[in-house]
């Protein structure tokens, strides 16, 4: 592939694209410039005139480059540089211990202050309960997948399932605060003379139950987290055997 | 989709939009099988550089209406190939209503051309 060389590594300096999206798209791109090289031959062309004919037709301009650019960043962006802040191992590890370092601190935090949650959520814990399994049952599906083969669009694209998860765990979690909240102050005015108790209760129910969406949304963002750094792993290993055959 | 769903600023996209689902009806194909085979159906109307192709490509596939893989045939390099999906499919049901309707609505008031 040394003929086409120069032009890949021309393409490759103005994709503005992380490095395993870049060479992914660069291998699509080694491919089709040799299988037009091979068709310009076929068609009676010497070998200069194929290869220059088969950079023409493969050549993008760079509003078609910025576009393309464009398409990968919308999948990848912020969530990428989250996920990849921790690139080299030790990094990587740290980075992994600190989010479980701060979930652990949570539960602790929780049986240390004697929080009973069980015993005052309100009745919006079910929503977050759903929420919960669905988070549980994407986790287990995307561990153990078998990724091989799959799109590295289509791979970006389930990592935004965790974090529509968290998002709508907490939306929950305040609109169940906001209403529980509501009804207590409804029933406290009908109510006068057991207005502390209703209140008190209303307090409990709601907070246990923010906090129960609290943990939901941290337990999104730490799978979201741990899917990450496995696509991350995938493509750069994917990257590593194309680049192989180039 | 109608003929306001073909966005007057995009509609060279939308018609290499249509053209590649339409192509990719026959079965899954490479980019540069693509490009040929349409140019060679449109007996050279539509030529389409690569360059042009793969932002497409990847924008039809990050919609889900095209789905890329990695072919390895036997002996040769490693290629992308893009099969179309079942949301493909109705995606380009719809364009091919919106550009018939397109079409019906230019040629009422352009008029045809005489035989």
């Amino acid at each position: 592939m040394s003929r086409f060389n120069a032009f890949l590594h021309r393409t490759e300096e103005r994709l503005a694209l992380p490095k395993a999206t870049r060479s992914l798209i660069l291998v699509e791109i080694a491919a089709d410039l040799n299988d037009l090289f091979q068709y310009y031959l076929q068609q009676g062309l010497s070998e200069e005139e194929a290869a220059e004919r088969a950079e023409e037709k493969v050549d993008m301009s760079d509003e078609a480059l910025t576009e393309l650019v464009r398409i990968h960043s919308d999948t990848r962006g912020w969530t990428d540089r989250m996920v990849r802040v921790g690139k080299p191992l030790g990094e990587r590890i740290a980075m992994d211990l600190i989010v479980i370092f701060f979930f652990i601190s949570a539960v602790l935090m929780a049986v240390e202050t004697e929080i009973r949650l069980l015993d005052h959520l309100s009745d919006f814990i079910w929503p977050i309960a759903g929420i919960f399994l669905a988070l549980l049952v994407s986790f287990l599906f995307q561990m153990t997948r078998n990724l091989e083969g799959v799109s590295p669009l289509r791979l970006r694209q389930s990592l935004v399932t965790p974090l529509f998860l968290g998002a709508a765990s907490l939306v929950v979690g305040f609109a169940g605060t906001g209403i529980s909240m509501y009804r207590a102050l409804m029933r406290m005015a009908a109510t006068p003379e057991q207005a502390g108790p209703i209140f008190s209760q209303a307090l409990l129910g709601a907070t246990a139950t923010l906090a129960a969406a609290l943990l939901v949304t941290l337990s999104a963002g730490i799978v979201w987290f741990i899917l990450g750094g496995r696509v991350i792993r995938f493509e750069d290993r994917a990257t590593k055997i194309f680049l192989e055959v180039k | 989709m109608t003929t306001n769903d073909l966005d007057p600023q995009n509609l060279a996209r939308s018609c290499h939009e249509a053209l590649i689902l339409a192509s990719l009806t026959a079965g899954p194909r490479h980019g540069y099988q693509l490009a040929l085979e349409i140019e060679e159906a449109s007996e050279g109307a539509f030529r389409f550089n690569h360059g042009t192709l793969y932002p497409i490509l990847h924008k039809l596939e990050s919609s889900s209406f095209i789905e890329g893989t990695w072919a390895e045939p036997e002996g040769k390099r490693k290629r992308r190939q893009y099969e179309l999906t079942d949301a493909g499919k109705k995606h380009l049901d719809r364009l091919r209503t919106a550009w018939a309707t397109y079409f019906e609505s230019l040629f009422k008031v352009i008029g045809r051309s005489e035989p």
